[in-house]
């Protein structure tokens, strides 16, 4: 008896160990997957130019960010594509009144990048001597063009393009990131929402803006915090397309709303490269 | 790749161990075989030949088994410096080191193996791993086997482990038991019983971890995918007296994988094999249904590594030049077909058999696709199909052989074949193509030194070489080939074949060959088609070469 039981009880096992996937009503046997990233062969990004991301934290009650947001306007009115701006407000910021757009995502960037005074802003996350260099202050911002300048000048590591389509209540992202050079460090990508033209009250050197616009305000994040990997390895030349499909539900108007993406070397946090989008 | 080296490391220290107690290594003895394969080649736009960058390609590799009483010991070196051209995606194959490893222990009831194996359960439906040099494949398990044979005519199969993907392991894990019982030996009332019965059943799963596939139309589904797969199969061997039969019924579980483009139907496998064979005759009727059985350790595997099984081929395995011009690949995700063979010797001293008598040969083959209704895409069932009834057709073939002694010195062979090929069986487009081959084969012993074998082919194909199909086998092509056995040691052959006709290329070769023991050396010159190189309905597609081969192999 014995000799039998144990490849008895051995078949059992092997036949418990065989999984039986049922189908949805449709005859589908899927389940929802979130917000993942499908990954393709991807083609030439046209621009290899190296374009500057500035995540500036504000917050309603922040009386000097209205100078903050004059300076980085008229910047970016110069610079046009070559600068991306990110408007985060301070998880220490509570409305005034209305619309409340503080995000868990950049609560958590704020604290990791030690970010307490606002307005403060960062130019490609950049780390000097184990510090994070920041830009704090308005006056501080209103300068950070020179620097925006050289990030121009220098060679980009990658490139990235990002298209963004509306369908109904999903928005279809593609983007491509194109090695300029070789990689051996995690590549990762970031994409999240930013939004224009929303309208609550702000505090200003003067009084109380209750119809204050603001601009380029982080919406949410849409891949994980620090991006998702794009790989760790690859030669130069290498085109890595991505695609996901969302709905940006985090947004007032769809129509007022950009897409950002942004490469950073995952070991560091820097900024490598960025793109924007508006959604067609 | 560390693995391995620690592995054999400790493999070596084992053998070490083992002889130092077992009064050295003369206590057993160590059998090893010995191969390498150079090959030089340069463009040729004719035959769509690519100049080699490396000039020189190289494919060697030694087996080393030791044995001493129960236990053995083996490893097996392979160098890919760079590999011959066909073994593709190069930059994989490329590399040099220990491929294969193991330590077993075996007695008359329990085999142990530790390390990489080859193992098959039954017709190889659910479970065949085994290696082919020529095609570059090797799906061996890296893990544990045991073989346990309670009593005579009782042997139970366990295994588990991860395959070979070329100098790594696959991630999926395979698991299999198998048993089989001779009822010969174990009913005792049956030992002397002109019934001759085996029965056996197994059972293989894989498991492999979570991935994100998505329905193409609907992306932010991604597919539920089984981690476990199961496939299990029962066989029935049987004999009476000239009569044979053999039959395995094989079903997998859903198994959704980039072969049949992640569907959830459940495959299934029937084979079976029927024969008759008495003095100077022989037949034997083969017919098999294969639904959606491809079964690898990674579903994301295409091409022709990771299999876990291996659907038995049912056309007749040619090798004349000509006849396998145009191979069948088996189609593991749906076809069905028949083969009958006959061998017929008319006895000596009839009106048709003379002096010698003579061998008459009969092959017919079809395999067709499904009859499939698609139900859905990606993702879904797939498809339903009909049981009996046939798809389109993929392969036919007839061929009839005579072999007559014509005298003491001369030996002839005429072979007659009609081949009907479905391009869409190597993922081409196209219409059917109709070919008719002919062969004669004249071998004449000249004298106890000289021997000469001639040979001579036409093919007849419907098909037409176009710059946009570049299928280098269409056309119309004669062939001619000598081959030189001058005592037991040299050998010289030269062959041409020429499309005459609607087809492209003039592929001659020349070859020169050495025996000496278990040695055999050989160079050749020529050039070489692409097409596709199949061994038992698996292919490896071969891209036209043009320049030198050199070929040396040796076991002692």
């Amino acid at each position: 008896m014995k000799r039998i039981a144990i490849p008895i009880f051995a078949l059992a096992l092997m036949f418990a160990s065989c999984d039986k996937i049922e189908p949805d009503a449709n005859g589908n046997y899927t389940v929802y997957a979130g917000p993942e990233i499908m990954w393709s062969e991807g083609s030439a990004v046209a621009d290899h130019g190296h374009n500057a991301l500035v995540e500036k934290y504000t917050g309603p009650r922040c009386s000097n960010c209205p100078n903050a947001d004059a300076a980085l306007d008229a910047i970016h009115e110069s610079l046009g594509s070559r600068l991306v701006v990110m408007s985060i407000t301070h998880y220490q910021e509570e409305p005034l009144a209305g619309l409340d757009t503080r995000t868990d995502d950049g609560g958590e960037w704020a604290r990791y990048f030690g970010v307490s005074y606002r307005p403060t802003a960062m130019l490609n996350r950049t780390n000097v001597n184990g510090q994070w260099d920041l830009f704090v202050g308005a006056p501080a911002i209103s300068g950070i063009g020179s620097s925006i300048n050289a990030v121009g000048s220098e060679q980009a590591k990658v490139a990235i393009d990002v298209t963004a389509t509306q369908t109904g209540d999903s928005t279809d992202i593609t983007f491509n990131v194109e090695l300029l050079a070789d990689v051996d460090y995690p590549l990762n990508i970031t994409l999240a929402v930013t939004e224009d033209s929303l309208k609550y009250p702000q505090l200003t050197p003067t009084g109380t803006d209750p119809e204050y616009s603001h601009n380029h305000i982080l919406r949410e994040v849409i891949t994980d915090l620090w991006g998702v990997e794009v790989t760790s390895s690859a030669s130069a030349g290498k085109i890595y397309q991505g695609r996901i499909k969302v709905a940006l539900k985090s947004v007032e108007d769809v129509k007022n709303a950009h897409i950002v993406a942004f490469a950073t070397d995952a070991a560091t946090r820097q900024v490598l490269n960025c793109a924007q989008c508006e959604v067609e | 790749m560390k693995v391995i080296y620690r592995l054999a490391a400790l493999l070596l220290l084992v053998v070490a161990g083992f002889t130092a107690r077992a009064q050295g290594i003369a206590g057993g003895h160590i059998t090893g075989s010995f191969q390498t394969d150079l090959q030089m080649s340069h463009a040729d736009s004719v035959i769509g030949a690519q100049d080699v960058d490396e000039k020189l390609l190289l494919n060697a590799r030694a087996d080393i088994l030791y044995q001493n009483g129960n236990f053995s010991a083996g490893l097996r070196f392979e160098a890919y410096q760079n590999p011959l051209l066909g073994f593709e995606p190069k930059n994989l194959y490329k590399g040099q080191g220990l491929a294969n490893y193991f330590l077993s222990y075996s007695t008359d009831k329990l085999t142990v193996t530790a390390g990489n194996f080859y193992e098959q359960f039954g017709s190889g439906m659910i479970l065949r791993t085994y290696e082919d040099r020529y095609l570059g494949l090797d799906n061996s398990l890296l893990g544990v086997n045991v073989a346990f044979r309670p009593v005579n005519g009782v042997t139970i199969k366990a295994l588990a482990g991860k395959q070979r993907y070329y100098w790594n392991y696959a991630d999926g894990i395979v698991r299999g038991l198998d048993g089989e019982v001779n009822l010969n030996s174990v009913v005792k009332s049956m030992a002397d019983s002109k019934l001759r019965l085996t029965f056996g059943a197994g059972f293989v799963s894989k498991y492999e971890g979570d991935e994100t596939i998505f329905q193409p139309e609907n992306p932010e589904y991604k597919l539920n995918l089984p981690h476990n797969v199961g496939a299990g199969a029962a066989r029935l061997d049987m004999s009476y007296g000239n009569w044979t039969l053999q039959t395995e019924y094989a079903r997998k579980g859903q198994d959704p994988s980039a072969d049949n483009d992640y569907i959830y139907r459940e495959g299934e496998a029937l084979m079976v094999s029927a024969g008759y064979s008495q003095s100077g005759f022989s037949a034997q009727v083969q017919a098999k249904r294969v639904d959606n059985m491809s079964f690898r350790s990674v579903r994301s595997q295409s091409g022709q590594m990771l299999y876990i099984n291996y659907i038995p081929a049912i056309t007749k395995q040619h090798t004349y030049a000509f006849l396998s011009l145009y191979p069948y690949a088996t189609q593991t995700t749906g076809e069905m077909g028949m083969q009958a063979d006959v061998i017929y010797s008319i006895p000596k001293g009839s009106l048709f058999g003379g002096k010698y008598g003579t061998d008459l040969s009969f092959n017919c083959a079809v395999i067709t696709g499904l009859d499939t209704t698609q139900v859905g895409g990606r993702g879904t069932e797939g498809y339903t199909s009909k049981w009996l009834s046939t798809g389109d057709l993929y392969y036919g073939d007839f061929s009839v052989e005579v072999a007559k002694k014509l005298n003491s010195k001369l030996k002839l062979t005429a072979t007659y074949a009609y081949q009907v090929f479905n391009p869409v069986v190597e993922g081409h487009a196209g219409s059917l193509h109709h070919n008719n081959v002919l062969i004669a084969d004249l071998t004449w012993k000249v004298n106890k030194q000289h021997r000469l074998r001639f040979e001579a082919e036409w093919l007849g194909s419907d098909s037409r070489y176009t710059a946009t199909s570049a299928d280098r086998r269409a056309g119309d092509w004669v062939m001619g080939l000598v081959e030189w056995n001058i005592g037991r040691h040299w050998f010289v052959s030269a062959s041409d074949q020429y499309a005459y006709n609607d087809g492209i290329g003039n592929y001659y070769n020349l070859s020169v060959g050495y025996n000496h023991q278990a040695t055999r050396v050989t160079v050749g010159y020529g050039k070489q088609r692409e097409g596709l190189l199949c061994i038992g309905g698996v292919c490896r597609q071969v891209p036209a070469s043009n320049g030198l081969t050199f070929s040396l192999t040796t076991s002692f």
